[in-house]
């Protein structure tokens, strides 16, 4: 994007073209005052700006510096030339706001051979951690300075990297359920999408909230990717803007389809872009509306969402591991064994459809979360902690990244139906296990390759090159499907 | 489909004795022979899952031991024990309150997708021209045909007001024995069923094999195929007749680690003789 100034002769006007929106056409206040109040002049002349290329709108507030600077330049009040890319609000006073959306802006700039950058000094962290040369501007005036080389500021310094993270749920800390740690296990390595089903308070959500403890590292393009979309939901961190651990997001079922994959106007990425790469949490999924459940198929499909406004698109990627969880039956009791439920059976049925079937058809493992007895609860023997668990994670995505070099798949989750059937190859036992089910439980081609993705993972967390019968049977335990 | 007249030799014998033989009866796929035993089973559209649980078990135990299960194809118990009989290959009767082709036409899609299964090796009957709706009076007179197919008459759960109460009045008047399985205290879609026994009208069905005595027959005992899996297998086998339970809970109850519950559970899967719930739990066929 290139912002272009022409200060001619003529009466006093200034007008900024190229499509830009409310924000940037108010941009001629907001620049017109921060010229005067910084010590400038504001030219009384004709003044044009051109944002190109003029055929793409214009969206934000992060022009403002760059127009102020071009203006500058054009009426001859700055001599030098400026390189790099200028990002920044201005306010009334002169001063430089941040903005938000940095890093992906910054990324292009360097695929375009810009190495430098002028930014507000809040954003300055965030093209420095990227690798850029960034001047954190606090004032416009102090942009000029500098271009004009009469007082440089210092580049701002690459942010340290962010400290191991830490979790609020180890696994450690869960009593029992052995079967969904092992399914989460499952999940975090082969990115396997998981639906939890118990009673209230056996700790679906607990369970849930501890995957990310077992999740392995972000690999390094992931970090920017991922980095880069928390910036333009503005929501980086502007002490460490390179996310360190996997995003978890845990959206409420009050969300809004807007809120889920994202809208509005410019599209801001939503949930399930915030959860790329890492996992989307859906407690009591069945009573987010369908509707809005619905929207989920697309990312699930594709591990991206296209959002289509009026006069703009803009597609983010959406590649995350969805972990559901939701009760029984309506009053939450059905087939506990210490309680008798009181659903009428037209209530659980109705609740249990709620899920819609092609979002069940993306559901890979179906884990029951049974109240714990009393004494495992009180059971003080030592518990496996969510490191080793990820020890083993890591392990199985190594094998997992060797298996996929050069393609741009990562878990196993991702693989294609050619690909499932180049690398999940059974041995003999593993083979009449699985033919064996899929004809006693009608299991159709889709179930089939989704067994056989699992069934991966499985032998990949046991470091076994080919599946047994017994990764094949932890696959078809976990499957549950009725 | 055939239609027959009382007179008919097709027309069921034990409707044909009763003093509410309808006249005409319209019948779709194959009625059991006459002296093929037979229970009813009747109960509230509404219940709960544990009128569900007894249901399916005892229509499973009877229809397993090559007694017909008869009823009358509503929602709740109804259904669930049709349901049951064919889960375990049995025979069962249904006998609609509507016409036949009424109730294939308009019906709701769950009742005919148990019709449909019904019809491998079972009956659909109606006294009702093809093409009649279901009214607040059909349903009564359906139940009337419904106490005199079956040898015996069990209701599994009704509230006060229940239809499965006027199966259970009309099966006293024409003599048949009738049971009802106690409910909780207090339970109010009990009260009905429970009060038939306080009140010495019905008998308290506590086991199966008095329906059995009464019929003469002996329940066939189940698992013999299932030995094959072994020592571990039978004991998953007694642990899950108590109730669906999720790996961990199978896993503690035999003591084995994981995989070997895994491995287990699969072989089980696939020979049929366990299914799972839907919600990540596992039960016996």
């Amino acid at each position: 994007m290139w912002v272009e100034a022409d200060v001619a002769n003529g009466l006093p006007h200034f007008s900024i073209v190229g499509l830009p929106d409310t924000a940037v056409s108010e941009a001629r206040e907001r620049v017109r005052s921060a010229i005067r109040n910084s010590g400038f002049e504001f030219p009384l002349r004709r003044i044009v700006v051109n944002l190109a290329p003029a055929e793409r709108r214009k969206e934000g507030t992060g022009f403002d510096l760059a127009i102020a600077l071009a203006i500058l330049k054009a009426s001859g009040q700055i001599e030098r030339e400026i390189d790099g890319l200028c990002l920044g609000e201005l306010s009334l006073d002169g001063a430089v706001r941040p903005i938000r959306g940095v890093m992906p802006r910054i990324l292009r700039a360097r695929d375009n051979g810009i190495e430098r950058a002028y930014l507000p000094a809040a954003n300055a962290s965030e093209a420095a951690a990227l690798g850029s040369e960034s001047i954190p501007l606090p004032h416009l005036r102090a942009a000029v300075e500098h271009v004009e080389g009469r007082a440089r500021l210092v580049p701002a310094p690459v942010p340290p990297a962010a400290p191991e993270p830490s979790w609020d749920v180890d696994l450690a800390d869960i009593a029992g359920q052995d079967t969904p740690k092992r399914a989460l296990e499952i999940a975090a390595a082969g990115g396997h999408n998981l639906l939890l089903v118990g009673p209230p308070g056996t700790g679906k959500t607990m369970l849930a909230r501890a995957l990310p403890s077992i999740l392995p590292p972000l690999e390094p393009d992931e970090v920017l990717l991922a980095s880069a979309i928390h910036s333009v939901a503005g929501l980086t961190d502007p002490d460490r803007p390179l996310l360190r651990a996997r995003p978890f997001r845990a959206p409420h079922h009050t969300a809004s389809r807007l809120a889920l994959v994202g809208g509005g106007v410019p599209p801001r990425p939503g949930e399930v872009s915030l959860a790329h790469a890492g996992a989307l949490f859906l407690d009591e999924v069945g009573e987010f509306p369908p509707g809005v459940l619905e929207t989920l198929r697309e990312p699930l499909e594709e591990g991206a969402v296209t959002i289509s406004r009026a006069g703009s698109s803009a597609t983010y990627p959406a590649r995350f591991t969805l972990v559901a969880a939701q009760n029984p039956c309506p009053c939450g009791r059905w087939g506990d064994p210490e309680a008798e439920c009181t659903c009428l059976p037209d209530a659980i049925a109705r609740y249990r459809a709620r899920i819609s079937g092609p979002l069940l058809d993306r559901i890979d493992m179906r884990v029951a979360v049974p109240r714990v007895p009393y004494r495992e609860l009180r059971d003080r023997r030592e518990r496996e902690t969510s490191a080793a668990v990820r020890c083993r994670v890591e392990r199985a995505r190594a094998r997992m990244r060797g298996r996929f070099a050069g393609t741009r798949r990562r878990c196993n989750a991702e693989m294609t139906k050619r690909e499932v059937e180049r690398y999940c190859e059974l041995d003999a036992s593993g083979e009449r296990l699985v033919s064996a089910a899929v004809s006693a439980r009608r299991i159709s081609a889709r179930g089939y390759h989704r067994l056989l993705r699992v069934a991966r993972t499985v032998a990949d967390l046991a470091e076994a090159e080919t599946i047994a019968s017994e990764h094949a049977a932890v696959a078809l335990l976990l499957r549950g499907e009725a | 489909m055939i239609e027959v007249a009382r007179s008919d030799p097709r027309y069921p014998e034990r409707l044909r004795e009763t003093s509410f033989a309808p006249e005409r009866l319209w019948i779709r796929g194959r009625v059991p022979p006459a002296r093929t035993p037979s229970v009813a089973i009747v109960g509230t559209r509404r219940m709960t899952d544990l009128g569900r649980r007894m249901a399916r078990e005892l229509a499973m135990v009877l229809a397993r031991s090559g007694v017909v299960i008869v009823s009358g194809l509503a929602q709740g118990v109804d259904s669930t024990a049709h349901a049951a009989a064919i889960a375990v290959d049995g025979l069962t009767v249904a006998v609609l309150g509507e016409g036949l082709l009424e109730f294939e036409t308009m019906g709701p899609v769950r009742r005919r997708r148990i019709a449909s299964a019904i019809l491998e090796r079972g009956a659909l009957l109606s006294q009702f021209p093809l093409d009649a709706h279901g009214d607040r009076w059909s349903f009564p007179k359906r139940n009337a045909v419904v106490a005199a197919l079956g040898d015996a008459v069990v209701v599994v759960e009704a509230p006060l007001g229940s239809g499965a109460l006027i199966t259970a009045a009309l099966a006293e008047r024409i003599g048949r024995p009738l049971f009802a399985i106690p409910g909780p205290l207090g339970a109010a879609t009990w009260l009905g069923s429970n009060r038939l026994i306080s009140d010495g009208r019905a008998q308290l069905l506590a086991s199966a094999d008095q329906l059995a005595a009464l019929l003469r027959i002996d329940l066939a005992r189940r698992g013999s195929e299932r030995s094959a899996l072994g020592p571990l297998a039978d004991r998953a086998v007694a642990l899950l007749s108590a109730g669906p339970a999720d790996a961990d809970t199978i896993a503690a109850g035999l003591g084995a680690p994981l995989t070997e519950v895994a491995t287990l559970v699969a072989e089980m899967l696939i020979g049929g003789g366990v299914v799972p719930t839907g919600d990540g739990r596992f039960a016996l066929r």
